[in-house]
């Protein structure tokens, strides 16, 4: 890599926009970090104080021994990286064969995908559930996992990045005689790594916040999940006087997903080494 | 050329898959909130009954609140695309540049995003509150001290005027990063040997993110212009938090959905959410047409 | 004393302090009877066999109490297993609505007054076997019974007892009223006077705006007190429409009008802080339900305050005081097997026929008055810091707990006359109308406010 930091690059506009643009982003986040170690007196304190006077272990102790965290984890990670898996691999199949072959009703086809984007979430809870029932599926994974495990954006996602795929990098595979699974397993899928390591953060993500659904579909103790747990202290429940620190809760729950985002970085960077071509 | 059946099957395959999983999970249910859209519906009400297109006649002519809500979706939806699409993209292309601390840069921008939007909220408050808050006291007393006209208390969270920027800004700085990866992902696989060219072309960085980056990002900028109008338009969770359920002060930030939820599942009126439901998707499909068919003309 | 033989090895030494600090003797031998039924400990449960509960709550702090009170039933009949499972309040409901008719919902579950209308033509109450409550006793000795604030709209039926009473209470941060000078006699019992002393606590910093408002309060509830406090009841008597357009309404709002722009003590910035603004000594006073006083101790237990009575127009409890609402604790799912029905009930009785559990867990702890009027004379009452304030006031407590919809439009009231002084009687016209559209919507409200006991003293029209 390139690491001649040659002084004019400091004063690019760049720098300056993303220097800046960072402090921004950073400030609250990193505000919300420590003030997992304050006591609910030195929330409410005001002036705030930016720092705790002691970092108090007390909260994140207390939520992850007495909340029956540990046990939400394993559950939100479980069913987070199913469902990641799952829908980086049928997004991509999908999306390539919408954009590479041509079969009947393939436009209307895309159009009613595309369109179920546009269904406000809500709606589909009541639906959701009778389905789930239906199929005698409360409280197990398969509730959670099954209604994620393929979503419109995901498909859009990568036929937009397989736009500018080369055709004839797949004509010539085809002529060697490899199958077409072959090709999309080993020739396509690794090109677009980028894309698919921006899926799963994105849907790593959505999945590891997902609060309504799997309380509704998946609420035994064994079964919950992280934000079920977060959500017990938010401040809108009514007549509870409830220990009230937010942040350490937060905290908690953003330590895998922080590990989930480097380990997905790695896989990015070892994706574009592979993309030199086209 | 010879199709063997196993080829046919990786094509038809994917239409199959598609086909079964969105029949079951969205065709169906959406095709059931239209049918209760007709009645006074809860799964718990002993007197569900038909109500023909009484629900939309009161979203439609009676309900002032569902007007507002429309405003205030449309409102949030044009400035979290029209913002959130150019900062991502400025944001996006700066990254790339960067010789040294490009995962660092990531990372930073990516942060707001793994925190639970609980707290996220909490600490905005923090610092938007009018009155304690940080930004307003700060540029106060930074004002007072560089001899400046003293800047005012603004009512980030308590007038109607600034609550929806407000939320927009929280959206913003929440779910940048989103489509910072996005962008970052299509910037990063164009071939370096585009700019390497370019710059031994005496071509200037501005001249290349506009004539190299721009065009070969398209789609991908395209995707997060349509995906982000449509998951706009849904908004809820932003509002919901910083304004702990209520979408105050006086609605300025109830959003569609969060009518759609109130209706549903705090009032127990189901028929009527689904009412509202329907017209909100009537709105994204309609917006989101325009935008395909402006793509489209534009290719031309 | 043979309760705690009976409770076993399970029992924690606390509650066996307890048990040693009653010295009343009427909380002895006649204690384990709250509900009206004794609970008698049974050979077995569910035959000895096994049996596994849900008991859904969504506050942190109750589920403490309720793990406390399975274990002990747990001890008993080791065969049953009570697990207390927090859910948050978002999701609570639309989990509930969805899984119990399903029959995959928890055996017991807290329930909500708000939530009555709506669960009550649902059936997702089971209604109280008089083998566990003796509806008789419920109606003379516990609270609220005969006004039927427990009863099902329609069709009268019983599902849940409360927890205890909650009453508007004012909340006074006393470093700052001592560091005002205000002394104990200064304690306001009029709106005149509860303006004046809030004039003198307000602070305000170098630019003139408040830090420190003198007098802070939920607007709703302001409302729905003042109102009452003038003897004008919110709904007309069939209690299907709001009646909003009246003098007393008009005068409740014009209090608030006159205190954010006449006195300046209050703005929208301070008031959106409500009860947590108090607790972060943003304000100087407060009016808030009782239960603050528990919020209070687990998060700002350093601040030192006192609860008084509200002030009213021209301090008299008559015609009323305020609003009475009821915390209810858990109700039973009529969709579990008849097995965990039983066991549930039994259950419940356990707590419920338990004086001290219902005294001290459930009342006390939350800052509630307690539900039964053989434990208001309770030596602990006493020394309760915001139940004493409440006993002698409770028999001028209008019971109704008000509709979300309703709720809500008296907040966007209140919000706009803060934003905005002028033009009340057109936003009073407004919100009437609005608020009756809303109301139209069911027919089954739970508006039971008429049946206050000093109805004779209200206005009638």
């Amino acid at each position: 890599m390139d690491v001649r930091l040659k002084r004019s690059s400091i004063l690019r506009p760049g720098w300056i926009i993303l220097l800046s643009g960072g402090v921004i982003m950073l400030f609250p986040t990193m505000w919300m970090v420590v003030s997992a170690f304050k006591t609910p007196q030195e929330l409410l304190d005001y002036p705030p104080k930016l720092l705790p006077d002691a970092w108090s272990l007390q909260y994140l102790k207390y939520i992850w021994f007495e909340r029956n965290f540990s046990r939400m984890m394993l559950n939100s990670t479980i069913v987070s990286t199913v469902a990641t898996l799952l829908t980086i691999f049928s997004s991509a199949y999908i999306g390539y064969v919408f954009r590479k072959f041509r079969f009947r009703f393939q436009k209307q086809l895309f159009f009613v995908i595309v369109a179920t984007m546009m269904i406000p979430l809500p709606v589909l809870l009541l639906p959701h559930f009778k389905i789930v029932l239906t199929l005698d599926w409360i409280n197990t994974y398969w509730a959670l996992i099954a209604p994620y495990a393929l979503n419109a954006f995901g498909i859009f996602l990568m036929y937009q990045f397989l736009a500018d795929f080369p055709d004839e990098l797949i004509e010539s595979a085809r002529l060697e005689g490899v199958s077409e699974r072959q090709i999309f397993m080993y020739i396509v899928l690794p090109l677009i790594k980028a894309p698919c390591v921006a899926l799963g953060i994105i849907t790593f993500l959505h999945q590891w916040e997902s609060l309504l659904w799997p309380i509704v579909a998946a609420n035994s103790p064994s079964m919950q999940t992280l934000p079920a747990g977060l959500a017990t202290f938010s401040g809108s429940a009514v007549e509870t006087a409830d220990l009230y620190n937010p942040y350490a809760a937060a905290l908690i729950a953003a330590t895998p997903l922080l590990v989930a985002f480097v380990f997905f970085q790695r896989m990015i960077v070892k994706g574009i080494a592979m993309s030199g071509m086209k | 050329m010879k199709i063997s059946t196993r080829n046919r099957l990786f094509v038809i395959g994917a239409p199959l898959v598609a086909g079964l999983f969105f029949l079951i999970w969205f065709i169906l249910p959406i095709g059931w909130t239209m049918g209760i859209s007709f009645f006074e519906y809860s799964p718990i009400a002993s007197d569900n009954h038909a109500v023909g297109f009484q629900n939309y006649i009161e979203a439609l002519f009676e309900d002032d609140t569902f007007w507002k809500a429309t405003v205030n979706s449309l409102y949030f939806a044009f400035g979290n695309v029209v913002l959130g699409t150019v900062l991502a993209l400025v944001i996006a292309n700066a990254i790339a540049s960067l010789q040294v601390f490009q995962n660092l840069a990531k990372f930073v921008y990516f942060m707001p995003t793994l925190f639970t939007i609980v707290a996220a909220a909490v600490v905005w408050d923090e610092i938007f509150h009018p009155r304690y808050g940080i930004l307003n006291n700060g540029l106060f007393f930074l004002t007072q001290a560089l001899g400046l006209p003293a800047f005012p208390e603004i009512g980030w969270t308590t007038t109607t005027f600034w609550s929806m920027p407000t939320i927009i800004l929280f959206g913003l700085w929440k779910y940048l990063g989103i489509r910072i990866i996005i962008l970052l992902a299509a910037i990063e696989a164009i071939p370096k040997m585009y700019y390497e060219a370019a710059t031994v072309d005496g071509v200037t960085q501005r001249q290349q993110f506009r004539y190299i980056t721009i065009p070969l990002i398209k789609p991908a900028l395209w995707f997060v212009i349509i995906t982000g109008l449509i998951n706009s338009l849904q908004v809820f969770e932003p509002m919901y938090v910083i304004t702990e359920g209520v979408g105050g002060p006086l609605r300025s930030t109830m959003s569609l959905v969060m009518l759609i939820n109130k209706s549903g599942f705090e009032y127990q009126r189901f028929g009527y959410a689904a009412s509202v439901s329907m017209l909100l998707f009537a709105m994204i499909m309609v917006l989101t047409i325009v935008l395909f068919w402006i793509r489209s003309r534009e290719k031309d | 004393m043979k309760i705690h033989l009976n409770r076993g090895a399970g029992m924690l030494a606390s509650v066996l302090t307890a048990f040693m600090l009653l010295s009343s003797p009427a909380f002895s031998d006649e204690g384990m009877q709250a509900t009206g039924v004794k609970y008698v400990k049974k050979d077995q449960v569910n035959n000895g066999e096994p049996i596994k509960l849900e008991y859904w709550e969504w506050s942190g702090q109750r589920a403490e109490y309720q793990r406390k009170w399975a274990e002990a039933y747990m001890a008993q009949y080791p065969n049953v297993e009570i697990d207390v499972v927090l859910q948050p309040w978002p999701s609570y409901w639309p989990a509930l609505i969805t899984n119990v008719p399903a029959g995959k919902g928890p055996a017991l579950y807290h329930m909500h007054a708000s939530k009555m209308s709506e669960f009550c033509d649902g059936n997702l109450m089971a209604p109280i076997p008089s083998s566990v409550a003796d509806p008789q006793h419920l109606n003379e000795h516990w609270i609220g019974f005969s006004e039927g604030a427990m009863a099902c709209p329609k069709s009268g039926s019983i599902h849940t007892v409360p927890m205890g009473a909650m009453m508007p209470l004012l909340f006074i941060n006393k470093n700052m009223w001592d560091t005002a000078g205000l002394s104990d006699s200064d304690i306001p019992s009029t709106w005149t006077e509860l303006r004046a002393v809030a004039t003198k606590l307000t602070q305000r910093d170098s630019r003139g705006r408040i830090t420190v408002a003198g007098l802070s309060f939920d607007g709703q509830e302001w409302i729905q007190n003042a109102v009452y406090q003038q003897g004008r009841y919110l709904f007309d008597a069939t209690g299907t429409k709001a009646q909003v357009q009246n003098p007393e309404y008009k005068a409740a709002l014009q209090f608030i009008s006159d205190v954010v722009h006449e006195d300046k003590i209050l703005d929208q910035e301070v008031a959106e802080e409500r009860h947590e603004g108090f607790a972060a000594k943003k304000s100087a006073m407060y009016i808030g339900f009782s239960w603050l006083a528990g919020y209070l101790s687990a998060n700002a237990a350093d601040m030192n305050w006192i609860a008084s009575a509200l002030p009213t127009p021209d301090g008299s409890n008559e015609p009323a005081y305020g609003n009475i609402r009821f915390a209810v604790e858990a109700v039973v799912n009529p969709f579990a097997s008849e097995a965990e029905q039983a066991v549930a009930w039994d259950f419940w009785h356990f707590n419920y026929a338990n004086d001290l559990t219902v005294l001290e867990d459930m009342a006390l702890f939350n800052g509630f008055l307690p539900p039964v009027d053989t434990l208001v004379d309770a030596p602990q009452v006493g020394e309760n810091a915001v139940v004493s304030v409440l006993a002698p006031v409770g028999q001028y407590g209008v019971i109704n707990d008000l509709p979300n919809v309703i709720r809500e439009e008296q907040l966007e009231l209140v919000t706009a006359v803060i934003l905005d002084p002028s033009d009340l009687d057109g936003k009073l016209a407004a919100s009437e109308k609005k608020q009756n559209v809303l109301l139209s919507k069911r027919d089954d409200w739970n508006i039971i406010e008429r049946n206050y006991g000093h109805n004779d003293k209200m206005i009638q029209d």
